[in-house]
């Protein structure tokens, strides 16, 4: 439903997406997942035509988004990260807008307008201005608009930023309930944990270019069953190089004077080796041990935390 | 109609009434200054503010007084306060813009005069003021005149009797006697002045008749009206940026029927707000300054056309700037000159010619001048078609031009 290929985004000399390709299939949720900067936004920029692209192609359903731009838009549906809602407005108003943006109208404008309501918990609330509604309420809001017109493909950039716990929750609910509806949903995020719970296929990205993609499990395979263990201090690295090196089966993914990152197979049982050797190289002052997870995968592929 | 142009109108409808005060902030700032100039400027009825004109006499002479008394005597006397300071001070007070002019009256004047002598009048006018000291101007070059005729047909006969006051101020009995003398002179005179071809018959003049003078409230108020528009179509276009801040213009981007459509319903929306407010203003434009009826419609279309000219004008400016606070204070500084040499704060009759030359060359001056033409006179169906057809095309580039940059660069960046 969505195929993107080889596609570049260059702002003068700096590249903001680096030859990216992926497909989305319908009925699935596929997240693109990196740190801010690292080009999710301009990707859903390109395929939602805000952004032309510097090379590359996107197309959704089959048509070409700069060359069929009209025909691709038809069947998109966008919830970006700012709140693309009106305050003096109704919900029931804000979302017969949105639908009307995309050639509803009439009756069907309004039984639709009714049903998103109901989906996304607002029938009750449906008169009131937006400007009495909390942020979680004009979050879900703010994703009605982006499924009003009934979109094949769904880009969600970002969604659930400065939402709480609660309508998070509801959030990605909703986001399921598109996809089991046989929507291809594109979901950005930065947060790990609702890419591990929501995506059926990911995609890594950082500085414009795509890391790793593939299932949930097929990543973690990349990672093995290796844990992620961080070592806090002050530390001799070239000595604490050497000094893990003779442990055998240990690869250092980060090394500095203040912080040694190093993934190993059953980490807890190793620890108190892992202690002596880079003990011998300086001082630990602190121990973190992390299971395989995206971002022991993200921290593996990049050296570095995921950054908010 | 395009969906999402009859749903952009609808929704900024909506929001704008929604938003009463705002509304009334734009509609009432005009208004606000519209009175206070009008008041400052003496409304349509009670005292006319007056300009010091100041008369220095180093003659003294029964003439020369009499010359300072013209000020002071009929429309004269509506327009200046005629005072008699000393020369220094009256020349301080001109440096400090106090005052239309100074007039100094020399030594040896009415006697010169009487004898038909070269003699001088110095006028020393404010720099400031144009209208004013034009007057005084204007009026002593008849001086000269005045004196030639008069010393032809009475000279000789007057000249003994105004000598003999060079001395002493004259008695209720010798005026009383100069008095006779020139109506003795002028009946004389009459049969070869007044010949009696015309019957002037006299009656006295209704008080609404008194009224017809200059009124600064009804020469302001089409002005008022405009600037009303202008502040609704700054107000209103500086929306385009808060949507784009807001993501709705992201969204929008992805819709099938592209961002022209977008603006084009907010202009409607626009339009539909400021097109019950021009009819409004011109219903009281009717009612209190007797605009004439039967051309408020043409007014009406013309009022909603400049309307929609001034939002495209404003609109090209946010789309046109790289930031919100950029848009802002480039609207700002396209405002507030607009408004001035527009004669939006100003009527043209008030500014210097050159800059109100200039004035009726902007948007909103050009239209105001063809406003308050139509209203005040007849004009051909050709010159009003041409006019509406030059405003139409206008409007057409400029929304055009604003719809590209928005398509191409305003979202996108």
């Amino acid at each position: 439903m969505i195929a993107v290929q080889d596609l570049v985004k260059r702002y003068g000399d700096s590249l903001a997406v680096d030859g990216v390709s992926f497909t989305a299939d319908a009925g699935r949720i596929f997240g693109l997942l990196g740190p801010n900067g690292a080009g999710k936004s301009t990707t859903i920029g390109c395929i939602s035509g805000l952004v032309e692209p510097s090379s590359g192609s996107v197309s959704v359903l089959g048509h070409d988004v700069q060359r069929d731009a009209r025909a691709a838009r038809q069947t998109l549906g966008i919830v970006p990260q700012e709140l693309a809602v009106y305050e003096d407005l109704s919900a029931t108003e804000n979302l017969e807008y949105w639908g009307a943006a995309w050639g509803l109208a009439g009756a069907d404008l309004r039984s639709r307008v009714r049903e998103v309501l109901s989906e996304i918990g607002l029938a009750d609330r449906a008169k009131e201005p937006v400007k009495r509604f909390s942020g979680g309420m004009k979050r879900r809001l703010n994703f009605g608009a982006g499924i009003v017109h009934r979109p094949k493909v769904l880009l969600l950039d970002e969604p659930t930023v400065g939402v709480d716990p609660q309508s998070r929750v509801k959030l990605l609910d909703l986001v399921r309930a598109q996809a089991a509806n046989g929507t291809c949903v594109l979901y950005t995020t930065h947060y790990m944990e609702e890419a591990e719970t929501l995506c059926t296929r990911l995609a890594i990205l950082d500085h414009g270019k795509m890391l790793a993609a593939g299932t949930l499990e097929e990543l973690r395979a990349r990672l093995g069953e290796l844990d992620l263990v961080f070592f806090g201090g002050r530390f001799d690295v070239a000595r604490g190089r050497a000094a893990l090196a003779s442990l055998g089966s240990i690869e250092v993914v980060q090394a500095s004077e203040s912080e040694f990152a190093l993934a190993c197979a059953e980490a807890s049982k190793r620890l108190p080796q892992l202690l002596g050797a880079l003990g011998s190289a300086g001082e630990v002052r602190e121990t973190t041990l992390k299971r395989p997870s995206l971002e022991s995968l993200f921290i593996k592929l990049t050296g570095k935390e995921l950054r908010e | 109609m395009n969906a999402l142009v009859r749903a952009t109108a609808l929704k900024d409808l909506r929001e704008r009434l929604r938003d009463p005060a705002a509304l009334a902030l734009w509609v009432g700032i005009p208004i606000v200054i519209g009175v206070l100039m009008s008041l400052g400027m003496g409304g349509s009825s009670g005292p006319k503010p007056k300009s010091p004109l100041y008369v220095v006499d180093h003659d003294e002479t029964f003439v020369s007084k009499g010359l300072g008394l013209a000020f002071e005597r009929g429309p004269f006397a509506e327009l200046f306060d005629v005072s008699t300071p000393t020369e220094h001070e009256a020349r301080a007070a001109l440096a400090d813009d106090r005052g239309s002019a100074l007039i100094v009256i020399p030594k040896g004047f009415g006697a010169a005069l009487l004898r038909d002598e070269a003699t001088e009048l110095e006028l020393v006018e404010n720099p400031a003021q144009r209208i004013l000291p034009g007057i005084v101007e204007q009026t002593l070059a008849l001086v000269p005149e005045l004196a030639f005729h008069l010393n032809q047909l009475i000279g000789p006969d007057l000249r003994a009797r105004f000598e003999s006051f060079d001395d002493h101020e004259p008695s209720d009995t010798e005026i009383v006697a100069l008095s006779l003398e020139l109506r003795h002179q002028i009946e004389r005179l009459q049969k070869f002045l007044f010949p009696p071809v015309l019957e002037l018959t006299t009656e006295a003049a209704s008080e609404g008749d008194a009224n017809t003078g200059f009124s600064f409230g009804a020469a302001f108020f089409p002005s008022l009206l405009f600037m009303s528009l202008i502040f609704l179509a700054h107000g209103f276009a500086e929306d385009i940026w808060k949507e784009k801040r807001q993501g709705a213009l992201r969204r929008l981007v992805a819709s099938p029927q592209g961002l022209a459509g977008f603006l084009l319903g907010k202009l409607l929306g626009a339009l539909a707000i400021a097109a019950p407010i021009a009819a409004v203003g011109l219903a009281i434009g009717w009612s209190a300054f007797d605009m004439p009826a039967a051309r408020l419609p043409l007014a009406w279309a013309w009022l909603v056309l400049a309307m929609a000219l001034f939002w495209c004008l404003f609109a090209l400016v946010q789309v046109t700037s790289s930031s919100e606070r950029g848009a802002n204070v480039v609207g700002n500084m396209v405002l507030f000159p607009l408004l001035m040499l527009g004669g939006s704060f100003f009527p043209f009759e008030v500014m210097p010619s050159w800059m109100a030359a200039i004035g009726r060359w902007t948007p909103n001056g050009w239209a105001l001048t063809r406003f308050r033409g139509w209203l005040e006179r007849d004009a051909s169906v050709g010159a009003i078609a041409l006019a509406f057809g030059a405003m139409v095309v206008l409007i057409a580039a400029a929304f055009a031009f604003g719809a590209r940059r928005l398509e191409r660069s305003f979202v996108r960046n």
